[in-house]
C-alpha cells in the first residue's frame, strides 16, 4: 500500500472531512469572536470568555486566569533572561543528571501541572554541546533545585541505542529546552521538552508561588 | 519589571497588531475548527478554538512566518490537553474510545466492505499511543509534511520522519484484510499456482 493509498484510506475515517462545512472566517459569529479576542488586553488577564458571555464555569475562568497569568510571567521571565547569570552561582560545578534508559519505558502518567510543581529539579536552558557521553546545557532559569543553581547542567546518556533522545525529543545544540528531573533522572513523558511559549507558560504557572 | 511598553499604549502598534491578527485569523480559523473537531467531543470545540485564538493573540509576535498554521495547530493541541486536564479526566483506553470521534466503531449488523475497512482503520488508530495517533492524523487529515508536523509537535523533522515511517508501516499491517476465498476457483479448489506446483 503506497503512502497515497494509506492517506486515501485514512481519509475515510476523518471525522471532519474537507467537504463538511465549518463556520467561515467571515461569518458574523466569527467576526464577533475575532473582536472579542482582540479586545482582550495582552498584558491583563481576561475577565470574560472571549465569546463575550460570562463564563458559566468558574473552573474554566480560573484556568484561563492561570494560563494568562502564566503567559504574563513568561514575559517577565524573558526579560530576566539577559540578567540570569546574576542569579546563578558560577562557582558551583555543573549539576549532573541522567537520561532515562531507552528500555525504561513504563506507562506514562498523564501530564499534570501539580505533578510538575512537585518535582525537585526544573530549569530552562540551551544546549551548548551534544557528545556521545551526553548533553551540556547552559541554564537561563531555575524553577526548582535541590542543589543550588549552577549555570550548567550535564545530562549523561544511559547505555543503550541511540543518541540524546528523550521520548522523541532530540536535544540539539543551540536549541532551548525545559527540563524536570526526579531522583537525579530526567523526567520524560511530557515533563521535559523543547521550550515553546506555551510549555514555558505551563512551567511558570506550575512553579509560581 | 514593567509590562511591554508599546502594546496597548501606542495606537500605531495597536492598529498594526490588529491587522496582523486579522490576517492570521483568516488563515487559521477554519482549519483550527477542523483540527479540533477531529480530536475532541463537540462540546469542547468552541472553547478550545477560542482558547487557541486567545493564545495566538497574546503570542502574536511568536508566531513563525511561513509556519503560522502548523504553529497554531500546536497551540490548539495544548489548549485541548489543558481542557481535558482541567476536567480531571485522565482517559483510559475504553473511555477514549467512547469520546474519541475517530473511535466510533460501526455496530451495524450488516456492513459493506468499505465500512469494514473504516472500522479497521478506526480500531487501528485507537490502538496507537497518543503521540503516534497525533502524528498520523496530522499527516493524513491535516495533510502536513514532516517539517510542518515537527512545528506542531515541537520536535525535529528527523524525529518525525523516523516515527512517521514506523507508524505508517504499522497501520498498513493493522488494516490489511485477509482475502479469504478471493483466489479460489469456483467450488473452492486450490488456486492455479498451487496446482502448477503439484505437477
Amino acid at each position: 500500500m503506497t503512502d497515497e493509498d494509506l492517506r486515501t484510506q485514512l481519509a475515510k475515517a476523518d471525522p471532519c472531512p474537507p467537504t463538511q462545512p465549518v463556520d467561515g472566517a467571515g461569518s458574523p459569529r466569527a467576526q464577533n469572536l475575532l473582536e472579542d479576542v482582540m479586545s482582550t488586553p495582552i498584558d491583563h488577564p481576561a475577565a470574560e470568555h472571549p465569546t463575550g458571555q460570562p463564563s458559566t464555569n468558574a473552573h474554566r475562568s480560573r484556568r484561563w486566569a492561570a494560563v494568562l497569568a502564566g503567559a504574563a510571567g513568561v514575559a517577565v521571565a524573558a526579560a530576566l533572561v539577559a540578567n540570569a547569570s546574576l542569579g546563578n552561582s558560577p562557582e558551583l560545578p555543573p549539576l549532573a543528571l541522567a537520561m532515562p534508559a531507552a528500555d525504561s519505558l513504563g506507562s506514562c502518567v498523564v501530564f499534570d501541572a501539580s505533578l510538575l510543581a512537585a518535582v525537585p529539579v526544573a530549569f530552562s536552558g540551551t544546549v551548548k554541546d551534544v557528545t556521545d557521553d551526553g548533553v551540556v546545557l547552559d541554564v537561563d532559569r531555575w524553577y526548582a533545585s535541590d542543589a543550588g543553581e549552577p549555570s550548567q547542567v550535564e545530562l549523561s546518556i544511559a547505555d543503550g541505542p541511540n543518541s540524546a533522545a528523550l521520548d522523541g525529543v532530540d536535544f540539539t545544540t543551540g536549541q532551548r529546552y525545559l527540563v524536570s528531573a526526579t531522583g537525579g533522572v530526567v523526567n520524560g513523558c511530557g515533563f521535559s521538552g523543547p521550550a515553546t511559549a506555551e510549555y514555558e507558560a505551563q512551567f511558570t504557572a506550575a512553579f509560581a508561588n | 519589571m514593567d509590562t511591554d511598553p508599546d502594546v496597548d499604549h501606542d495606537p500605531g502598534a495597536v492598529a498594526g497588531r490588529r491587522e496582523r491578527f486579522e490576517l492570521l485569523f483568516a488563515l487559521v480559523y477554519e482549519p483550527l475548527q477542523r483540527y479540533v473537531r477531529r480530536r475532541a467531543e463537540s462540546t469542547l470545540v468552541d472553547d478550545v478554538v477560542a482558547d487557541t485564538l486567545l493564545v495566538l493573540w497574546r503570542r502574536l509576535d511568536d508566531v513563525p512566518v511561513a509556519n503560522e498554521l502548523s504553529w497554531s495547530y500546536g497551540v490548539a493541541r495544548r489548549c485541548l490537553a489543558n481542557q481535558r486536564r482541567s476536567a480531571a479526566r485522565p482517559l483510559q483506553l475504553v473511555q477514549r474510545l467512547e469520546t474519541d470521534p475517530t473511535a466510533q466503531i460501526s455496530s451495524h449488523s450488516t456492513e459493506t466492505a468499505a465500512e469494514v475497512q473504516v472500522d479497521l482503520l478506526r480500531a487501528a488508530l485507537a490502538e496507537l499511543d497518543d503521540d503516534d495517533r497525533e502524528l498520523l492524523r496530522l499527516w493524513a487529515w491535516e495533510q502536513l509534511e514532516p517539517r510542518e508536523i515537527a512545528v506542531v509537535l515541537a520536535v525535529t523533522p528527523n524525529a518525525v520522519s523516523i516515527r512517521l515511517h514506523r507508524v505508517k508501516q504499522r497501520m498498513r499491517q493493522s488494516t490489511q484484510q485477509p482475502d479469504v476465498g478471493k483466489n479460489l476457483d469456483p467450488g473452492g479448489h486450490k488456486p492455479l499456482e498451487a496446482t502448477k506446483e503439484e505437477r
